[in-house]
Parts: C-alpha cells; sequence; structure tokens
C-alpha cells in the first residue's frame, strides 16, 4: 500500500496512477473532484463538480491528489443523493492495476471574450495569453484506450456564426486578456495558449471575441510542469472579412523545452483555416 | 390426354413461345438490373442524405425497368407509338377517375423537388409532430414521439403550413415569466439573466433576450428567451423554469397568480379589515358587513 500522499501546494494530477485492490483516490481538479477506486475486476470512476454549476468557479485553483482515501469517503459518496455526482463502473477480463490520468484540449472550439474590449491600432500586433479549460481522460496504461473523459470544467454553450443560421457551436469562455507572460496565472486545470494578432489593415481593430480552434491544437508540457498549447497566429488584412488563422508548429517560443503529450482531437490542413472565413464576420464584431 | 400433350409441345415449341419468354426476361432483368443499378448509384452519390439516396433509388428502378419492359412490349410486337397515343387517352381518363391520387402523386414530385424536410427530420404539420420516415409517391410517413404511425396524403403537405423543428442548429426557448407589481424590474432582468449565464446548455450568443410584454391583471409580464441547440432544446426548456423559479425564490421575487379585489361599490361601506396576525381578540360582529371572504382567490 502506498503511503497516504496529500500536499497542499498544487502539484499536477497527471499521470500514470496505480491502485492497490479495493483502495482508491481522490484528485481535486480545478473546480473537478475526481475519485477513482478500484476493485478485483472494476475501475470505478466518479467525479462532481467541486459546487453546483450555478457558484462553480472556473478559475479556481487546485490540482491535488489524495491517496489513498478512506472507505468511509466512498461509502459517503454511494449513498449520497447528489444529482451531480456521476458514476461509472468498468470492469475487466482480468485485473488492470494502472490506469493513467492525462489532460486534454477541449472537444469543440472556444470563443474568449476580453473583459474589456481590446484594440489592435493599424499595422501593430498583440500577444494575449488566453487560457481554456482541460479535459481529463482516464486511459488504460497498456492500450491508451480511453475509459471516461470528464471536462475540468463545463464551460457554457455558445454560437459562433454570422447568423443562427450558419455558424458553429463553441464553448464559450471570458478572458482578462492578459499581454505579459508574468501576469499569467499557473492553474494546472487550464492550458494557455499564445494568440498573436496582426492588424494589417487601416481601421484600428476592436477585440471583442476571439473563437480559439482548440480542437486542432496539440498540448505541451514544459519542464516545470505548465501546459501550453500550440501558438495561434490571426492576421486580419485589408479589405477582407474576418482574418487568417493559421496555427504555429511545434512548441511555443514561451514554453522552451516544452514536450509534446498530446496530439490535436482533429488534424488540419497545413494548419491554417479557410473554414474561419465566413465565420470572422462576427470574429472581431460584435 | 396425347392430344393435350402435342398441343402443348407445339405451343412451347412455336416461335411465339421464344417471343413470349424473351420478353418475359427481359422484364424480369430489367427490374433486377434496376434494383441493383438504383442501390448503386445511390450509395454513389447520396453519401449521408437517406433522402436523396431513395430518389436517386426510386428514379433509377423505374426508368431502367421502364425501358426493359418497353422493349419486352416491342419484342412482343406492340407498336409503342400506337401504344403511347392510347395512354395519352388512358392518362385523360385516368385523370378524371383518379384525381386525387394523381395530385398527391404531382404534389409529392413538389416535395421532392422543394426539400422542405428530408427523412430524418422531425415536422410538425396541422398539429402533427413527428420524425419523418419516408417520403413517398402518394405520402408522407411520420413517426410521432408516442410512436404512432401517421400517413399524411402529400397534397395535404403541400397545402399546409410545415414546420421544420431540425432545419436550423439552434432554437429559441420562449418562456412567459409574470413577477408581482411590488418587485424591482431591474433585479428580475439581472436574477434572469444570472440564469441565463449559470446554465451551461443556455447559448452565451446569441444573447438571452427578455421582453417586456405587458401591465398584465396582477402581474407584470415578460418574455424571456434562451438559445439553445437544437438537441438541447427539450431539457433547456425544462430546467430553465426551475431554475428560474429557485432564483426568484432565493431573490424573494414574487410570481404572483391571479388576484382579485372585490368593490363593493361607493354606495356601501368598505369591507372590515382586521388583523388577524396574532389577534387573540374576538372579531367585532357587524350587521352591514359579513365576515369578509378573502380577497384572493
Amino acid at each position: 500500500m502506498e503511503s497516504t500522499r496529500t500536499t497542499d501546494e498544487p502539484e499536477p494530477w497527471w499521470g500514470p496512477v496505480g491502485l492497490d485492490e479495493d483502495t482508491g483516490g481522490r484528485w481535486d481538479i480545478g473546480p473537478l473532484t475526481l475519485w477513482l477506486y478500484r476493485s478485483a475486476q472494476e475501475w470505478r470512476i466518479l467525479h462532481r463538480p467541486e459546487s453546483s454549476p450555478a457558484t462553480a468557479d472556473p478559475m479556481l485553483n487546485r490540482s491535488r491528489v489524495t491517496m489513498p482515501v478512506s472507505d468511509d469517503e466512498f461509502t459517503a459518496l454511494y449513498e449520497t443523493k447528489d444529482d451531480a455526482l456521476t458514476i461509472s463502473r468498468y470492469s475487466f477480463r482480468r485485473a488492470v492495476d494502472r490506469v493513467s490520468l492525462q489532460p486534454a484540449l477541449a472537444d469543440r472550439p472556444v470563443v474568449s471574450r476580453p473583459e474589456h474590449p481590446l484594440f489592435v491600432p493599424p499595422d501593430e500586433s498583440v500577444t494575449l495569453y488566453l487560457s481554456t479549460a482541460l479535459w481529463v481522460r482516464v486511459e488504460l496504461i497498456a492500450s491508451e484506450r480511453l475509459l471516461q473523459e470528464v471536462p475540468s470544467y463545463r464551460m457554457s454553450d455558445t454560437w459562433f456564426g454570422a447568423t443562427t443560421i450558419d455558424g458553429e457551436l463553441c464553448y464559450a469562455t471570458r478572458t482578462a486578456g492578459r499581454i505579459h507572460l508574468d501576469n499569467v496565472p499557473r492553474r494546472f486545470h487550464r492550458a494557455v495558449t499564445p494568440l498573436r494578432v496582426k492588424n494589417t489593415a487601416k481601421d484600428p481593430l476592436a477585440l471583442e471575441r476571439v473563437q480559439l480552434p482548440v480542437q486542432h491544437l496539440a498540448l505541451y508540457e514544459t519542464p516545470a510542469n505548465q501546459l501550453w498549447t500550440q501558438g495561434v497566429t490571426m492576421t486580419r488584412t485589408e479589405g477582407r472579412e474576418g482574418a487568417n488563422v493559421q496555427i504555429r508548429s511545434g512548441p511555443p517560443a514561451d514554453a522552451e523545452g516544452a514536450s509534446r503529450i498530446r496530439e490535436p482531437r482533429e488534424t488540419t490542413r497545413k494548419g491554417l483555416f479557410t473554414s474561419t472565413f465566413s465565420a470572422v464576420g462576427t470574429l472581431f464584431g460584435s | 390426354m396425347e392430344q393435350w400433350w402435342t398441343l402443348a409441345v407445339d405451343y412451347l415449341t412455336s416461335p411465339q413461345a421464344a417471343v413470349l419468354f424473351r420478353a418475359v426476361v427481359k422484364i424480369l432483368l430489367g427490374l433486377v438490373f434496376g434494383r441493383l443499378a438504383g442501390n448503386g448509384l445511390a450509395r454513389l452519390f447520396s453519401g449521408e442524405d437517406a433522402q436523396r439516396a431513395m430518389i436517386i433509388r426510386r428514379a433509377t428502378f423505374y426508368g431502367i425497368a421502364g425501358l426493359f419492359t418497353a422493349s419486352a412490349l416491342m419484342e412482343l410486337g406492340f407498336d409503342l407509338g400506337v401504344l403511347l397515343g392510347a395512354a395519352g387517352i388512358l392518362t385523360v381518363a385516368l385523370g378524371f377517375a383518379s384525381q386525387t391520387s394523381a395530385s398527391n402523386v404531382i404534389s409529392g414530385l413538389f416535395l421532392l423537388g422543394e426539400r422542405p424536410f428530408a427523412v430524418g427530420d422531425i415536422i410538425r404539420v396541422n398539429g402533427t409532430t413527428g420524425e419523418v420516415l419516408s417520403v413517398d409517391l402518394l405520402s408522407v410517413k411520420l413517426r410521432t414521439f408516442d410512436n404512432l404511425f401517421v400517413r399524411i396524403p402529400n397534397e395535404t403537405m403541400i397545402k399546409s403550413e410545415v414546420t421544420n423543428l431540425r432545419r436550423f442548429p439552434i432554437r429559441r426557448v420562449d418562456l412567459q415569466v409574470g413577477v408581482a407589481y411590488k418587485e424591482d424590474l431591474r433585479e428580475v432582468r439581472k436574477v434572469l439573466r444570472e440564469v441565463a449565464n449559470r446554465n451551461p446548455l443556455c447559448l452565451q450568443e446569441p444573447a438571452p433576450l427578455i421582453l417586456f410584454q405587458g401591465y398584465g391583471d396582477s402581474s407584470i409580464n415578460h418574455q424571456f428567451s434562451v438559445w439553445a441547440k437544437t438537441e438541447n432544446f427539450l431539457e433547456l426548456r425544462n430546467s430553465i423554469p426551475v431554475e428560474i423559479k429557485e432564483a426568484f425564490d432565493e431573490h424573494g421575487i414574487e410570481i404572483p397568480f391571479p388576484h382579485r379585489t372585490l368593490y363593493t361599490g361607493s354606495e356601501t361601506d368598505p369591507f372590515p379589515v382586521r388583523n388577524s396576525g396574532g389577534a387573540t381578540e374576538p372579531p367585532e360582529p357587524s350587521s352591514a358587513a359579513p365576515e369578509p371572504p378573502a380577497d384572493t382567490e
């Protein structure tokens, strides 16, 4: 049996998980609380948002691993009538003693709205650091098969498109629109995307919302356990609605020595979007 | 018996029998070939679209089967020109006789051309809501949500208003919300916006809409409109009212029920009003007016 590990300092929650039979562990990941319990031929995955979605704080900075967790806690969980708690059971023919928790980016684009409108003057460019909530994947180590995927925070749905007929369903989030790396807080349940916005047109560009194609981005981990995505460049050119969206290859310049830990969910053609063109009518507009 | 046998052999070996046999084979070939070609073309050109697959399959099948049948008829010695002329006259006669069916067939063709809905869509016609199972020559078949089979003639479909509930990717949920006259409307709007903000199924954009509807009999009425992904429409429509009620209860906002004030006219005395909260004194008997009824119902 492993010794009980509880730390107050946030530490990375991802990595392999080994549990003895009839023991369990608890992972506090941002606003999400996840439990894993292993019995003879079965793994149970329990998860619950930290508080009701009404009051959940998407920025709640928690990353804590508690292993093992007392049986009383699980008994209480099984008996609870809380609708927010989800319990799933996975049974195996042969005993599986290790699974792996892995971070992943959202499965849909994320529309980020700065808290205050940001203007980019003509012939200027700015780099914004946007963070998006991560998904927690519970995988089998041997086969890398996915058992379950849980968002650390259920972002609100939103529609991104010029009309209510054409567009794309996205997740909505708000961003402080930080432009200095030092100000970007370290949160283990969110990945940071450096977004470079270039305005080559002759009028200022009002950044009211940005659609980040996170399902096309790869995830990187720095030696200091920070999670980053590939960089994205949006270029607005004169006489053209919207912007060119380009995904830079390799880890972002701010995350030196980062290693790629997850491939994009969807592959793109040459890292350049033409599909975003039609929807960009409202990309920067109101 | 012998005679019958020779007669049968004579018939079977005569050139007419061979012709007849060839004609039958041609028709059968046409049916088989038409079916195969229809399926093949449908698979090739329609992709995921079930309705287009159906149209292609049918058109190919009828076309090929028709050609083979015409060829078979020619084999049998029919003059197709005469046959077509006769068919023209027959069509007029049939047209009068089977006006309804013909009109349904024509309507069906228009429906297929216009494509107001496709197989698998949820539509509402004359108060019937259901999933489209097939669009056929004479009718459209629906499966309602209580699992009933409904056949709607194509003519009815063409003539009446058809609502397709699945055409667009997002839908709006409209709720009527009435609050008491004493409430602060700004606060009410703020609470409603918060409710929309908290529900993850409720789209942030298009933004929720709060429309003033009027000063009602007993409440100030608003329309509260929130957007949802079409698939989540029902879930949101059921979850939002619960959340509104909870939020109103939490903020002490009253959702009133109809009030009725009784007015006895200027000639009579007003109803005596008594404060019964913790009162121990018996009510004063009044000869002018009996015990007042509750002024609300």
